[in-house]
């Protein structure tokens, strides 16, 4: 409300003398009960340190550089996501997702989808795959996926799921259901921007790698600093396990 | 005996505690068992994950050595580029893999997987062998390899646990991935054995709740899932359990459970260490276990068992002896001189508790058989105290009135007569010469009030022989027969011998009144009337009437004894008897005096005795 009645105030202020002022006034009170603030962008980057800048979640005992030819970069699948939350904004539509499993990974790693939408997974590997979100159990039972097969998923609660295949668990699909337009995938270079955000306070969370990693309260409007984010640590696993575990 | 039996208390408590405490040790050392088991799991954990560790090490460095192989380079470099045909490359990795590694269970090898630069599989060794070209370019150990990385991993594939390790594979130049080799051992049977045998645990690999090996029956384990089940949020946080205990049958084992790392984690692929803490909770089966080397001298602490015992016995020994036997001793003695006669009533002051308490109830039965009132009260005046035993023998009541008529300046008090000498109707005659001997009717043989009397030989044979009075016989009591000459009652006659008396009473003075002969020659009812109402103004003494009972018993049984009676006088027996009393009170402190007669070498005697 507080942003609708400044929106409102400035455009009655800047045309106190026009003529035809009551039919504007009119426009500019139904333009901003309709839109509900002024828009900024949030942009930033997002650095992964520590286990999830090394590209891999499950780790044996070893991991050794093999000390002749420098180790590549993990490589970016998309798995990375940055989310909005507190600012309304007209929900997107829901719609349906394609994720084909192929070398026993998913491609994409990481989807964002409306409440409602429909996840497709496709089987194209050889062999068969048993998938379903063990942490959250009601929403996706366990079920066999044949080579060649498609499993469709309605994904109906906003929140961060984590389809995973039971018999080759480093490979996972994060599905990100959104209630709002403001979320943003981040790039190679880790970069992200969410257009059109709302002023006003929000909370910005970090998806990456199967779960929620970063959180942190922002403010949002005039000529925000480029936010940079630092993902990781043990303090944010502490917290997801205990999310889980409650 | 109050610290004997204080001191029986107190062996009974120590022998209780110890007994407690032989019970209850075991079970302390029975959970201090079990808390070093756990620790001797947990160290076993600790061993088994450096072992994982050293284990993942060695299967890099052979998976390395692998990776160095030219043939594999360049065959790999080519798939990678795309030169040649790839079945050929296939086979030539194949073979390649075959030849250096021929014989795959000898070193414990399951698969080998040689993958291009991109995941794709160019060739295998193991299952699906003739298959090649599908990408598993997701596998995060290959995907690691092909960064530049050497890795291992752990995995759960078809029921089967999994060791994974995995090289990059360079260029011939030395500048690029070209590929990557990765080898897979299973881990399970042999993994559980070799922990058995290194680390002395019974050994457990469960993947997704399936046991995949274990050294133990299917039946020890079937409760372990569960348990591991129940813990898995206190793994994921440290990555280990605590010792968790649990019972199978009658054993309780003890199981620490860790997750395998990699993608075994995920898996829900755990290994558990089970031991068995040897339970001390059966006494018996911890003496059982006794070695000669513990009880040796050095070893057991003999001298203090030894001591204690001692102490023990000797403590009881001397409580007994000082509280039981001595007081005993003592009191026999002194029984025994009571019996002979050397003492009249036992020192019951000398001795404490129930040891007093016998001595008091001795001299309480002397008295009462030796010297008792004859009449005490009203209802001790049904008794006849003149008879053993305080009863009237069948056939033989008296007039206990007639007993005080014998005294007639004396008269008795205390309770009601049984009858008076006018209201039995006796004759003045048998008045005057029997105090006691006016047969009772019939109807007095058992008073009424009182219980049936027993004969007085049924009294005499339930008492100890010291202590049973003489038997009277009814003949004993019947009255002397006296001539009655011609002269007054109060005419002096010749005194007889002075009677032997223990109390030194001298005979003279007046002639005795009851057994004279002069007395039928008064008026009779003129002189009992006189006396009668004398009686009546004075206040009637126990004493006296003590006196005058214990005179007239003395009288009868100097007569039975044959002993003459002539010197003797009331009055002079009464100031003996009372100058006697007064130096008894003076020398015990007592209240007064109780005198008793007694035949002594077959003469009627006399013996006092305190009354305190």
């Amino acid at each position: 409300m507080e942003f609708e009645n400044r929106g409102a105030a400035r455009i009655v202020a800047t045309n106190p003398r026009r003529p035809g002022a009551g039919v504007l006034v009119a426009l500019a009170l139904t333009f901003a009960s309709s839109w509900p603030a002024l828009a900024a962008p949030v942009r930033g980057t997002v650095t992964l340190v520590g286990a999830l800048k090394t590209g891999r979640r499950l780790q044996g005992y070893w991991r050794l550089e093999n000390g002749i030819v420098p180790v590549a970069p993990a490589p970016n699948r998309g798995e990375t996501v940055v989310v909005l939350e507190g600012p309304k904004g007209p929900p997107p539509a829901p719609k349906t997702t394609a994720v084909e499993i192929s070398g026993l990974q998913a491609s994409p790693g990481a989807v964002v989808v409306a409440e409602g939408s429909v996840v497709e997974l496709k089987n194209l590997d050889r062999m068969a795959h048993e998938l379903s979100t063990p942490e959250q159990t009601s929403v996706m039972a366990i079920e066999r996926l044949a080579p060649g097969a498609t499993r469709k998923q309605k994904f109906q609660v906003a929140g961060g799921y984590v389809v995973r295949s039971s018999q080759y668990p480093h490979l996972t699909v994060s599905v990100i259901v959104v209630d709002s337009p403001f979320f943003a995938v981040v790039d190679e270079k880790g970069g992200f921007k969410i257009p059109d955000a709302p002023d006003g306070k929000a909370t910005l969370k970090v998806w990456s790698q199967g779960r929620w990693v970063h959180e942190q309260e922002i403010e949002v409007g005039g000529k925000s600093p480029e936010l940079q984010i630092k993902c990781g640590g043990k303090t944010e696993d502490t917290k997801s396990d205990k999310d889980s575990n409650e | 005996m109050f610290l004997s039996k204080i001191w029986f208390v107190l062996i009974g408590l120590v022998a209780g505690v110890a007994t407690m405490a032989a019970f209850v040790a075991p079970r302390t050392a029975d959970r201090r068992i079990e808390h070093l088991e756990g620790q001797r799991l947990d160290r076993a954990q600790y061993a088994a994950e450096q072992m994982l560790k050293t284990d993942a090490h060695r299967w890099i460095d052979y998976v390395a050595k692998l990776g160095r192989d030219a043939i594999l380079m360049e065959a790999l470099d080519g798939a990678s580029r795309g030169v040649g045909e790839p079945k050929v490359i296939h086979e030539t990795v194949r073979n390649r893999l075959r030849t250096l590694v021929p014989d795959l269970p000898a070193i414990g090898v399951d698969t080998l997987t040689a993958v291009d630069a991109r995941g794709r599989i160019v060739a295998r060794i193991g299952d699906g062998e003739n298959e090649f070209g599908d990408s598993q370019a997701g596998v995060e150990i290959l995907a690691d390899a092909l960064r530049g990385y050497l890795s291992d991993d752990v995995s759960g594939v078809d029921g089967k646990l999994q060791r994974l390790a995995a090289t990059p594979v360079l260029s011939k130049t030395r500048d690029r991935i070209v590929g990557a080799v990765a080898v897979g051992a299973e881990t399970g049977k042999r993994l559980a054995e070799l922990w058995k045998k290194n680390l002395g645990v019974e050994v457990a690999v469960l993947l997704r709740g399936q046991v995949v090996s274990s050294t133990l029956p299917e039946s020890f384990l079937s409760t372990v899932t569960g348990l591991i089940e129940q813990r898995r949020p206190e793994m994921i946080e440290a990555k280990r359990t605590r010792a968790i205990p649990f019972l199978v049958g009658p054993d309780r084992l003890l199981a620490v459970a860790a997750p395998f790392a990699g993608q075994a984690s995920q898996q829900e692929a755990y290994y558990v260490l089970i031991g068995k803490p040897e339970p001390a909770s059966n006494p018996l089966q911890l003496l059982s276990n006794t070695t000669a080397d513990d009880l040796r001298w050095g070893t057991f602490p003999w001298p203090g068992l030894i001591v204690g015992l001692a102490l023990i016995l000797g403590v009881g020994l001397w409580l007994q002896r000082n509280e039981m036997e001595r007081p005993l001793s003592n009191l026999r003695a002194e029984v025994q001189r009571l019996a002979r006669g050397d003492l009249q009533k036992l020192r019951d002051t000398d001795y404490a508790g129930k040891f007093g308490g016998i001595a008091r109830d001795v001299n309480a039965t002397i008295e009462r058989f030796t010297h008792a009132p004859i009449v005490r009260s009203g209802d001790s005046g049904k008794k006849d105290i003149s008879s053993p035993g305080g009863y009237i023998p069948e056939g033989k009541a008296f007039d206990l009135s007639a007993a005080g008529s014998h005294f007639p300046d004396r008269p008795r008090t205390g309770g009601p007569m049984l009858g008076t000498a006018s209201a039995l109707g006796a004759t003045p005659q048998q008045r005057l010469v029997s105090p006691n001997l006016t047969p009772a009717p019939s109807g007095m043989r058992n008073l009424p009030g009182g219980p049936p009397m027993p004969p007085p030989t049924a009294v005499a044979a339930s008492m100890p022989p010291r202590f049973a009075p003489p038997v009277f016989s009814a003949p004993s009591f019947a009255p002397p027969v006296v001539p009655t000459p011609a002269v007054p009652a109060w005419a002096p006659t010749p005194l007889p011998p002075a009677p032997d008396l223990d109390l030194d009473l001298q005979p003279g003075g007046t002639p005795p009144q009851a057994p004279s002969p002069f007395r039928e020659e008064l008026d009779d009812e003129q002189t009992i009337g006189n006396d009668l109402v004398e009686s009546k103004t004075k206040t009637i003494d126990p004493e006296d009437a003590h006196i005058n009972e214990v005179y007239a018993d003395y009288v009868l049984t100097r007569q039975k004894c044959g002993e003459a009676i002539g010197s003797l006088t009331l009055e002079k027996f009464r100031a003996k008897l009372d100058a006697n009393r007064l130096a008894l009170i003076a020398k015990y402190n007592c209240k007064s005096a109780r005198f008793s007669v007694y035949v002594k070498d077959s003469k009627a005697a006399i013996k006092a005795a305190p009354v305190r």
